[in-house]
């Protein structure tokens, strides 16, 4: 039952497309004898025309040339105002209304469904990519965060290492407390009145060379 | 990011670098130095020794050690390993040890005679060091005559700006 209407379609087809082919060429013909009819009479009607929109008799600014030339004018104004206030009132619909699409469609399906992201990933120029990324200084950042060097010092150094580390960081805690206990001195002989610093100096602290 | 935080120096002793160093660390160096330079006589003294046990073994013995004789080498041996070390690397062994640094006041590396005028008076007059404890800048007498700094300095190998003219400047920022 299902094969006879497609075999009437099948049937049907080459005087439906005979009839098509009537109606193109006709329309093809009609267009082109149209085309060069519109020619010839341009070509006619060009100086008629002209002398109708600027003829010699009538002064330039009485002219109808010269009147279409002000409402060409007007109207380019008129619709780069429309333009502008149209734009305006897009700017303010067009993101709500995609933002209420968006909200209703599942973009995620619908890429997976209708995109072959590996296709993309492999026309992906990763060369480029990297190049545009700073590698050296994100390099460093991480080494940063890591702390790097001191992970290394703790596996590697030896217990030599370590003490010396240790012995130092103790000897200038060593001279921190001197340098304190003398500015205390100081100041309290300062506070005494017994003496007066002469540059008024709080004490031995580390300083920089100028 | 810096280049002193991809520095081997830790943390906590980050913010002394370049700083003047205190009493008890130049004290603690300059102990260092003197016992290896004691170590060094000895060496020398056996050295010397062998040497005339080599040349006449069987009348042999011991060359007697003269009190001044030892002082007057001690302090010479002290004076050319001061001076050279300052000189070559600006620092000696027992500053290397305790991370410390001899710069002119400029940062430069010291000249030799600079090198050699300081040596000569640490050896005489190692008194002097303790000025550094009361003095603001933390300078001992001797950095005061020759016009140098000690500074803690931790790398294991320091960079100096150019000697000369140009070296007179402020030093690079550490």
């Amino acid at each position: 039952m299902q094969q006879q209407p497609r075999s009437e379609v099948t049937s049907l087809e080459p005087e439906i497309l005979h009839l098509l082919d009537v109606a193109v060429e006709v329309s093809g013909h009609g267009v082109a004898k149209a085309a060069a009819l519109g020619r010839r009479m341009g070509s006619v009607g060009r100086p008629v025309l002209q002398l109708m929109l600027r003829p010699p008799v009538v002064s330039r600014t009485h002219q109808p040339g010269t009147w279409l030339d002000d409402l060409s004018r007007q109207g380019g104004l008129r619709r780069a105002e429309l333009a502008r206030r149209l734009g305006s009132v897009l700017d303010v619909v067009v993101p709500g209304l995609v933002e209420q699409v968006l909200r209703r469609l599942d973009a995620t399906g619908l890429i997976h469904t209708y995109v072959d992201l590996d296709e993309v990933i492999t026309e992906v120029d990763i060369e480029a990519v990297v190049s545009r990324v700073d590698l050296v200084t994100l390099v460093k950042e991480v080494i940063d965060e890591l702390d790097l060097p001191e992970m290394v010092r703790e596996s590697t150094s030896a217990m030599a290492s370590e003490s010396v580390r240790g012995l130092r960081m103790h000897s200038i805690s060593g001279d921190d407390a001197i340098g304190r206990a003398i500015a205390r001195v100081r100041s309290r002989r300062v506070v005494d009145g017994t003496l007066t610093p002469p540059d008024g100096s709080p004490g031995p602290a580390g300083t920089t060379l100028p | 990011m810096t280049a002193g935080d991809l520095s081997a120096i830790p943390r906590e002793a980050r913010p002394y670098q370049g700083t003047t160093a205190g009493l008890l660390t130049r004290l603690i160096a300059s102990a260092i130095d003197a016992v290896t330079v004691v170590a060094l006589l000895v060496v020398i003294y056996l050295g010397v020794n062998g040497v005339r046990f080599m040349a006449h073994p069987v009348a042999f013995s011991f060359s007697d050690l003269s009190v001044i004789l030892s002082v007057i080498a001690a302090l010479a041996l002290l004076v050319v390993y001061l001076t050279f070390s300052w000189f070559v690397t600006g620092r000696t062994y027992g500053d290397h040890v305790m991370g410390l640094r001899v710069v002119r006041r400029s940062g430069a590396r010291l000249r030799f005679l600079a090198a050699f005028v300081r040596a000569v008076l640490s050896a005489v007059f190692p008194v002097g060091l303790l000025w550094c404890a009361v003095s603001p800048a933390r300078r001992s007498v001797q950095d005061v005559v020759v016009g140098t700094a000690v500074l803690y300095d931790w790398r294991a190998r320091p960079e100096f700006p150019e000697r000369g003219p140009a070296a007179e400047g402020p030093p690079a920022e550490r």
